[in-house]
């Protein structure tokens, strides 16, 4: 119990927050991705480096199990000319419900944060 | 110039040079360390290990066969460190907390916004820095030991005001009301709001109450529900506990200490030490069940528990009650098997000659006092219980036709049991005090049988035959045997007549 008190009173510092809302978007970003179009995670993460979302790609794998953990994600495998086979990535139903629902908060998020900055 | 080694990554065969082969597998290593904590470990390095082998089957070409060290280095710095991209649990999801800023004074406000009732709690855990489930938990531990924190929680929702801006949070918060840490704060309330949308059942529940307040409603009828949850199982708790395990005596009867207890109904019931031990241990496990299945609903109300300990919990919980209700009912039929066959034996008490056979009662002979009339329990009789003997009232009466001008007078003793041989040793055990002086018959209304014989339907009835034409007087009324005008058979003119005498001598013919 102590030890918690103690991990929640730590200061975050700026990178960390930098860290955690690049974090949350991400998430979001990727369910857009995949809505758009079945992907294999190289598809992912050349949109995701080419807007800047992430740095390293190591970052991509673990967010993809956990979404797939919550059943926001359905795969299926399929041979590739040049390599390995791949791993295509679609939205569940229940993902589907899922990024609405990020979307709107996503727009409240935002007219939020516009909201109270430009003031 | 430099050794090659043959490495198979997911199906693909690279040829790769020795001191990158060992960087690539100590890169697998720590990644392995990193993730140790993480649910879907393998998947996610296996789809890290398919990544490494796509990127590989990228580098090479008809001129380049074998991947280098250089190559290896690169393909690490593109997936990164693997203390860089893997948080140590939901901790690092954790937003930022109180920091003590010498010279912000600390206010304490409410926080409706995440309260349950008014935000006391709310207010209290951000106030002190610490979850808001652990104030709620102290409340409650609290509000059950003596229903103190009730006026307290009040006292504090009047006097305290409630958060109506960020800059109030960040008071409570006692930091610094800076361009810098409202910022802070925006980004915090953000992150609220997206831990909220993250589960399925909020997001559900904020798509349903977009309006504030109806959500705010709808959590306070939850807490109050939980807590009514919560008392309903403490309050069941408090008897189980004195009844079931202290065994306090509540059912009234005359025994040697005045109550019955829970055991000893069993007791009187059930056929073996075996059948009492289970009866009690099945109740208990009932009983606990219900209250432990009910602490754990009133708590889910309370607090938003999803976990599978829980899960597992209420459903072992739930399993233990079916399995207690099961055994009961097991060992209650066994015991409904025990009043299978009746037996009944007469037992002829005298003959006697007389014009009228007059019938006495007397009364409760273990209260008997010749200056009262005593009636108990409105002469239904309570279970006695002394000295290892059953005592219980009322004794049933049965005229029949005499075969001559005599009266004959016998006892009936009836009683069950699982086979015609015991319930006979237990009709034979059965006491009844019944005596003829002259033409006076007289009957006690009570009776007793062992206590090891079980509450086993034991009766008693007296039997009088009598004569053609002559009659019974009881208590100043006359039996007679009515004429069956049916019945044109001369030995079967006479109807069969019977009453009850009931503990307290009060006659009723039927």
């Amino acid at each position: 119990m102590l030890m918690y008190i103690f991990e929640k009173n730590k200061r975050m510092s700026l990178e960390n927050t930098q860290a955690q809302m690049r974090k949350g978007i991400l998430e979001f970003c990727i369910l857009s991705i995949i809505d758009k179009q079945e992907s294999y995670p190289s598809d992912i993460l050349e949109q995701l480096k080419a807007a800047k979302l992430i740095v390293v790609e190591g970052t991509l794998y673990p967010l993809l199990t956990r979404l797939k953990k919550l059943e926001l994600l359905a795969y299926r495998w399929e041979e590739s000319s040049s390599g390995p086979p791949r791993k295509y990535f679609s939205l569940t139903p229940k993902g589907k419900e899922f990024l609405n629902n990020l979307g709107t908060t996503w727009e409240e998020l935002h007219q939020a944060v516009a909201l109270i900055t430009s003031k | 110039m430099k050794r090659t080694i043959s490495v198979n990554i997911k199906g693909t065969n690279f040829i790769i040079e020795e001191d990158g082969y060992e960087l690539l597998q100590n890169y697998f290593n720590r990644l392995e360390q990193s993730l140790k904590n993480e649910d879907g470990k393998s998947e996610i390095i296996e789809d890290i290990e398919y990544r490494v082998a796509e990127l590989f089957s990228e580098l090479l070409s008809d001129r380049k066969t074998v991947i280098e060290l250089s190559d290896v280095q690169s393909i690490i710095s593109t997936l990164g460190q693997p203390e860089d991209f893997i948080e140590e649990g939901e901790n690092a999801f954790e937003t930022a907390e109180p920091v003590d800023n010498a010279g912000n004074s600390r206010k304490f406000f409410r926080d409706e916004e995440n309260g349950r009732i008014a935000g006391v709690c709310s207010g209290l855990a951000l106030y002190f820095g610490i979850d808001v489930m652990v104030v709620r938990a102290i409340f409650l531990i609290v509000f059950f030991l003596g229903a103190f924190s009730v006026p307290v929680y009040f006292i504090l929702w009047v006097i305290t005001p409630k958060i109506k801006s960020n800059v109030d949070r960040l008071k409570t918060q006692g930091k610094a009301v800076t361009v810098d840490s409202l910022k802070e704060e925006m980004e915090g309330a953000a992150h609220r709001f997206k831990k909220h949308s993250k589960s399925f059942a909020h997001r559900l529940k904020n798509n349903e109450n977009r309006n504030y307040n109806v959500s705010r409603i709808i959590r306070l009828i939850t807490t109050v529900i939980g807590v009514g949850i919560l008392i309903g199982a403490l309050s069941l708790l408090v008897p189980l506990v004195t009844f079931g395990v202290l065994d306090t005596p509540f059912i009234p009867a005359q025994t040697d200490f005045g109550f019955l207890s829970f055991s000893s109904i069993n007791e009187l019931f059930l056929e073996t030490d075996l059948d009492i031990f289970w009866m009690k241990m099945s109740v208990l496990v009932i009983g606990f069940s219900i209250v432990s299945f009910l602490i754990l609903l009133g708590l889910r109300f309370l607090f938003n528990i999803r976990n599978k300990g829980y899960k597992v919990l209420t459903s072992s919980f739930f399993i233990f009650g079916i399995l207690g209700i099961v055994s009961a009912s097991f060992i209650s039929m066994k015991t409904v098997r025990n009043l299978a066959n009746e037996a009944e034996i007469e037992k002829k008490v005298g003959v006697v000659d007389a014009p009228v056979l007059k019938i006495y009662s007397n009364i409760h002979t273990l209260n008997l006092d010749a200056n009262y009339k005593i009636n108990i329990n409105d002469g239904n009789g309570v279970i006695t219980i002394l000295d290892n003997k059953v005592y219980n009232e009322g004794i049933k009466l049965e005229y029949r036709l005499s075969k001559d001008s005599l009266y004959h007078v016998y006892q009936k003793f009836s009683a069950n049991s699982y086979a015609y041989k015991t319930a006979i040793v237990k009709a034979k055990n059965i006491r009844h005090g019944i005596s003829i002086e002259n033409d006076e018959l007289h009957i006690n209304t009570d009776f007793t049988f062992p206590l090891k014989d079980k509450m086993r339907d034991q009766e008693v009835a007296v039997i009088i035959e009598i004569p053609k034409g002559k009659r019974v007087n009881m208590q100043n009324a006359n039996i007679t045997l009515r004429r069956d005008a049916i019945d044109f058979d001369e030995d079967f003119e006479y109807e069969f007549q019977s009453g009850f005498l009931n503990g307290s001598g009060e006659y009723k013919h039927w």
